[in-house]
Formats: C-alpha cells, sequence, structure tokens
C-alpha cells in the first residue's frame, strides 16, 4: 500500500516538474506589435526664409501649391509658392516664368543655380533633372549646372518615363521602348508585340539596373519582365493580364529590386521576383506611389480615391497591416527608413514606425 | 442626268478616299502647320483654333491612351491633357491641349464626330479656343502631315519669301547683293514660310513644299508631309531627312541643300507653296566664273 502512494506521489513530483520545465522549454517571447508613433508636426507655411537650411539636411516637400524644404528632425527649412509647372528635388527646384518660357533653379538654400531657357517641361527623377519636349516626342537631361548632358527625340509621343541613377526608359505609343544610358546612348530597343495594338502603358527599372518591367498592348494587355543579360536586356517572364487599361499604368519595383508592383483592376498586383510568386492586394481607389525602403519588408501605398487618398502600410509581398484615409488628393509622403512624413494642406507631420 | 449623278457620285466617293477626316473643330483655322520650327524643334502636328471647344473625332476609331493629368506620375505633359485614337491601317489622331478634366475617360470607341473633349481657351477671344492635332502612322512609325487627310481650308495668302543666301565655304551672300559668283558647291539657304491667319505676321509657318531650280532643272524638292525619328532626331523630308539643327539657321532662315554651281549665266528659282496650292516664285540671275 506505502509502496503505491509512493509511486503516486513521484508522479505527481515528476508531472508538476514537467509542467514547471514545460513553462521554461516552450515558452517564446511575445510578437512584436507594429506601431505608428507620431513624431512631430510642423506648419508648411510661415515666417521662414530659405536662408539658414543646409543642403545636407534638407528633405523636400511639395504640397501642390507651395513647396520647399524641411529637416527630419521638425525644422521648416524654406516654404516657397508654388505653380503648376514648378518642380523640386533633394537637390534644386525650378521655378517656371510662363511669360519667358524660362524655368529659373535655385539650390534649396535659395541661392540662384542656373536657368533653362529650352522649351518643354522640366522634371525630376531618381534626381536627374530631365525635361520633356514640346510635344512630348523627346528627353532632354541636364547636369545640375544646368548644362546639355543628352538630348533625344522619340519615334513616337511618350507614353510613360523612369529613371534610376544610371538608365532612364522610355515607352512610347508606337509600343516601342527605349532604354538610354547615362550619356544617352541606346542600350536597349524593344517592341513587345503579341497584342492586337502595340502600346506601351507602363515601365519601370529596378534600382540595381538588373530588372526593366513594362505594361504593353491592346487586346491583350502584357506585363513583361525584362532581365539584364550582358550588355542588354532579354525578357524573363511575362504574363497575359486581364486588364483593359488606356491610360499610363503604375508599375514600380521596389527599392530592394525584390518585388514588382503593378496595377491591377480594384488593387495591385505584387510580384516576388525571388520566389517567383505573385500576390493580389485590393486597394480603395487607383494605386498612386510606393514607398518602400531597402532592407525593409514594410511597404507603404498610397491610393486615391473619390473621397479623398488611403494609406496603406503592409508587410511583403501583401500582408496588410493599417490603413489610414487622408481627407486630400495626392498628399505628400516621403519616407526615411522607417519615418514618414506626410504632408497634410498646409502641415506636414512625421510618423515613426516601430516594432515593440 | 444619270451620267451626271454617276459622276457626283463619283465626285463624292474621291473625295471621302482622299480627305477620310473630318476637323476637330467646326469651323476650324489652321494656327500652326506641320514641321513648323519652333524654338529647337519641328512641330509633328498642327493646331487648330475655332469658335467652337468641343472636340470631335476625326473618324471612326478606338481610344488607347488618355493623358488626364489624373496619375501620378512624375513625367509632365508639354501636350496637357491630350487623347489618342486608332484608326484603320495604324493611323493614331491626337488631340492635345485639352481642358483639363474635360477629356472623356468612358469610351472606348469613337464614332466620327463623336465629341472627346473641350479645346483650350485661347487667349486672344476671337476665335476662342485652340487645339494641337497630331496624326501618326504607328505601322512606319512617322508622324504624317494631318492637312493630307482633312477637307482643304479656304487659304487665300500665299507664302512669303524674305531673303535667299548663296554659302559657300563660311560665308553665306544675299543673292541679290551679289550678281557674280565662282563656280562651286553652294548651299543655298533662304529665309521663307507661310503666313498662316495672319498676312502680316512675324513668325512664318512651314510652307508644304519647296522646289528649287536651276536653268530649268530641279535641285532641290522639300515636301513637309512626314517626319520621323532617326538616331534619335526628328527629321523631316525623306528617310534621311534633316533634323531641325541641320534645318534650322535659328535666324528665321532654313539650309535647303547643296548643289554645285557650273560657269555660265544662271537663272535660280525658289517656288515655295502651301498646301492649298498658294505659291510664291522668286527667279534670280547671276553669272557665274
Amino acid at each position: 500500500m506505502q509502496e503505491t502512494e509512493k509511486k503516486k506521489r513521484g508522479w505527481v513530483v515528476l508531472l508538476a516538474c514537467g509542467f514547471i520545465l514545460y513553462f521554461f522549454i516552450a515558452a517564446r517571447p511575445m510578437g512584436k506589435e507594429l506601431s505608428v508613433i507620431p513624431a512631430w508636426t510642423v506648419r508648411a507655411q510661415g515666417a521662414v526664409g530659405a536662408s539658414g537650411s543646409s543642403q545636407g539636411e534638407a528633405r523636400a516637400f511639395n504640397l501642390g501649391d507651395r513647396f520647399g524644404y524641411f529637416s527630419p528632425q521638425g525644422r521648416l527649412l524654406s516654404s516657397i509658392r508654388a505653380g503648376a509647372e514648378d518642380v523640386i528635388s533633394q537637390d534644386l527646384y525650378g521655378s517656371r516664368d510662363a511669360a519667358s518660357g524660362k524655368t529659373f533653379f535655385y539650390l534649396p538654400t535659395g541661392e540662384k543655380a542656373f536657368e533653362l531657357s529650352v522649351a518643354g517641361r522640366p522634371f525630376f527623377s531618381a534626381g536627374r533633372l530631365f525635361l520633356i519636349k514640346p510635344d512630348n516626342n523627346g528627353i532632354s537631361e541636364f547636369s545640375n549646372s544646368g548644362g546639355t548632358a543628352w538630348s533625344k527625340d522619340t519615334s513616337s509621343l511618350i507614353t510613360c518615363f523612369d529613371a534610376n541613377e544610371n538608365l532612364a526608359v522610355i515607352g512610347g505609343l508606337d509600343g516601342r521602348l527605349v532604354v538610354l544610358g547615362l550619356d544617352g546612348s541606346p542600350v536597349e530597343d524593344f517592341s513587345p508585340g503579341g497584342s492586337r495594338i502595340p502600346i506601351i502603358l507602363g515601365c519601370a527599372v529596378s534600382e540595381d539596373s538588373r530588372y526593366i518591367a513594362i505594361v504593353a498592348g491592346i487586346d491583350r494587355q502584357r506585363l513583361v519582365l525584362l532581365e539584364r543579360k550582358g550588355e542588354g536586356y532579354r525578357i524573363s517572364w511575362h504574363a497575359y493580364l486581364d486588364t483593359d487599361f488606356r491610360r499610363r499604368v503604375f508599375l514600380e519595383f521596389s527599392a530592394d529590386s525584390r518585388y514588382l508592383i503593378s496595377e491591377a483592376v480594384g488593387g495591385v498586383s505584387i510580384r516576388d521576383l525571388v520566389k517567383g510568386q505573385g500576390s493580389y492586394l485590393a486597394l480603395p481607389g487607383r494605386v498612386a506611389a510606393l514607398h518602400s525602403a531597402a532592407g525593409d519588408d514594410l511597404f507603404l501605398l498610397l491610393s486615391n480615391a473619390v473621397d479623398g487618398s488611403y494609406l496603406q502600410l503592409l508587410r511583403a509581398p501583401a500582408i496588410p497591416l493599417l490603413q489610414a484615409q487622408l481627407p486630400i488628393q495626392d498628399p505628400f509622403i516621403d519616407r526615411i527608413g522607417r519615418s514618414v512624413f506626410v504632408g497634410l494642406a498646409d502641415k506636414i507631420l512625421r510618423l515613426d514606425m516601430g516594432e515593440y | 442626268m444619270k451620267r451626271a449623278r454617276i459622276a457626283l457620285f463619283f465626285c463624292l466617293a474621291c473625295s471621302c478616299l482622299t480627305f477620310a477626316f473630318d476637323w476637330p473643330l467646326d469651323e476650324p483655322a489652321l494656327a500652326a502647320s506641320f514641321g513648323t520650327v519652333s524654338g529647337s524643334s519641328f512641330h509633328p502636328g498642327i493646331d487648330v483654333r475655332s469658335a467652337s471647344s468641343q472636340v470631335q473625332a476625326v473618324a471612326q476609331g478606338e481610344v488607347i491612351f488618355v493623358e488626364d493629368g489624373k496619375g501620378s506620375s512624375p513625367l509632365p505633359s508639354s501636350l496637357g491633357s491630350y487623347l489618342a485614337l486608332y484608326h484603320d491601317r495604324g493611323l493614331i489622331s491626337v488631340y492635345a491641349k485639352m481642358r483639363k478634366g474635360s477629356v472623356v475617360d468612358y469610351l472606348k470607341r469613337a464614332k466620327k464626330c463623336d465629341i472627346l473633349a473641350l479645346a483650350e481657351p485661347f487667349s486672344g477671344a476671337n476665335p476662342a479656343s485652340r487645339m494641337e492635332f497630331i496624326l501618326f502612322d504607328s505601322d512606319k512609325r512617322q508622324f504624317v502631315n494631318p492637312l493630307l487627310f482633312l477637307r482643304p481650308l479656304p487659304d487665300k495668302l500665299s507664302p512669303v519669301i524674305r531673303a535667299v543666301y548663296l554659302k559657300r565655304d563660311a560665308t553665306a551672300v544675299n543673292i541679290l547683293e551679289n550678281r557674280s559668283f565662282r563656280q562651286g558647291l553652294f548651299e543655298l539657304q533662304a529665309d521663307f514660310g507661310d503666313p498662316g491667319l495672319d498676312a502680316g505676321a512675324r513668325t512664318l509657318n512651314a510652307p508644304f513644299a519647296v522646289r528649287v531650280l536651276l536653268n530649268g532643272s530641279e535641285k532641290i524638292n522639300l515636301k513637309w508631309d512626314i517626319g520621323a525619328e532617326r538616331e534619335g532626331e526628328l527629321r523631316f523630308f525623306s528617310d534621311s531627312g534633316m533634323g531641325v539643327s541641320t534645318f534650322s539657321l535659328g535666324s528665321g532662315a532654313f539650309r535647303l541643300g547643296s548643289f554645285p554651281i557650273p560657269r555660265g549665266r544662271m537663272n535660280l528659282q525658289l517656288i515655295v507653296s502651301d498646301f492649298s496650292q498658294n505659291e510664291k516664285s522668286m527667279s534670280y540671275n547671276f553669272l557665274v566664273d
């Protein structure tokens, strides 16, 4: 009888020990929760002169009728009234004088840099200064001192454009894609075909120049991915789409060149170029911008709808985390790492994303 | 009577075949012609003015591209809001510089005369609207002079020839100021154009054709019918063509071409004509030794 009691007690002790050990062995730390914390808000107009800003810390903002520079720490460095054809980058801003047709460029400090008296409309892409010619049938690039780096006419009207630090890709109404190097020399000349009507509706080049993507054709529309092979590019993947766009289509690579985000009906398609897998994410309205950062799997997608715009935070490839509705169309959005800067009406605010 | 009807039918059929397109604006006036040099580029379309602002399809076609300024691309449009229609045989008509927000974005197919957009108001009040119309042949990848497809407009103003120069080595000489030259290869330069709507216009439009005859023999024949990109440059007049940097001298004068002029008494005739067959001809006599 005593033997049985002892055995029972031993089992109970063993079970208790096992139970206690389980808590230590099987315990896992709790998953981190993503939080978005407001850091600061600054009014984007007021008594701030252009002087006093240093180029190193300046971040450009553009609120439509007003643009300028601010510091990531929340100091407004300059705020200038902007016309519809005025342009701004991190290094320069350009003010167009309709009467003379000239665009005057200034440093973020407000110091005049140079003027362009060439007909057409200047714009910045990847920090480079380009100009689209008066009939949308050519592109010129200018140095940061205003000299013409190169100038090219295209075979038809330009329907889309993208650039990185080394390349410029130009798509046309005639279904032709031209890729130009830094000096404007042709790197690739490609006409995808495969559709009843050839046209390029969207084009993008990855940061590392490894990939170029295009949405081309009408009846049927195709998404074509070109990959660098030697000196040129070859098709590495393509898919027929169930879309029937008759306008410019949103197409962009993530900053780490791993994902391709393309506009789809009612949302976006996100393709993981490493795994070769595609995902779909429904969005309210029409996708307008992607904000990604190298080495971070958090994406910010901006879409414009009738009732305002929507900012969607997602984990790559397409796991929605947060969504915010903003009361205006096309708000200013910028991102440095996990700090997001949002421009609303006359304010800029900084939001910090963190996992705690 | 029957013969007359048949003849009328053939006339109408021929005119429909030749001028297949309607004008994009009612009661149109040609404000800038195809190939007019503006700054450092050829104009690959025409500018049309009208009292009406309703822009209509020139023929039945399929909408293939609408630029409405609603996208968020950093690429601006120098043509403003525009719409492109795809027609038979790869022809694309482009209706540009439309009033923002007025371009229809629900149409997939348009019938002839369907309203597509509203033209921008033109400062200068009368006529009230102005737009740019471009015709592009996507099969041949070339811009086409729209006047070749549109009903001719009444035009009584003849082209203008302001000056003619013969250039040899680095010296260009006004042909009226010098009656004798030494034989050799000469480049012919001329300041000419079409006044368009305004007889007193300082800025001239491109004409439709220029011919140069030397002692009755044709040396130069240029037509503003097509423009195509070659080696990164929009060129006019033929396949190898001339880019604007070659053609335009910047001062309003243009390089027409080079040809050798032998010894003897020479008669040089410059004939400039517009699309309505109005012609301006100037004849110059000089001695070459």
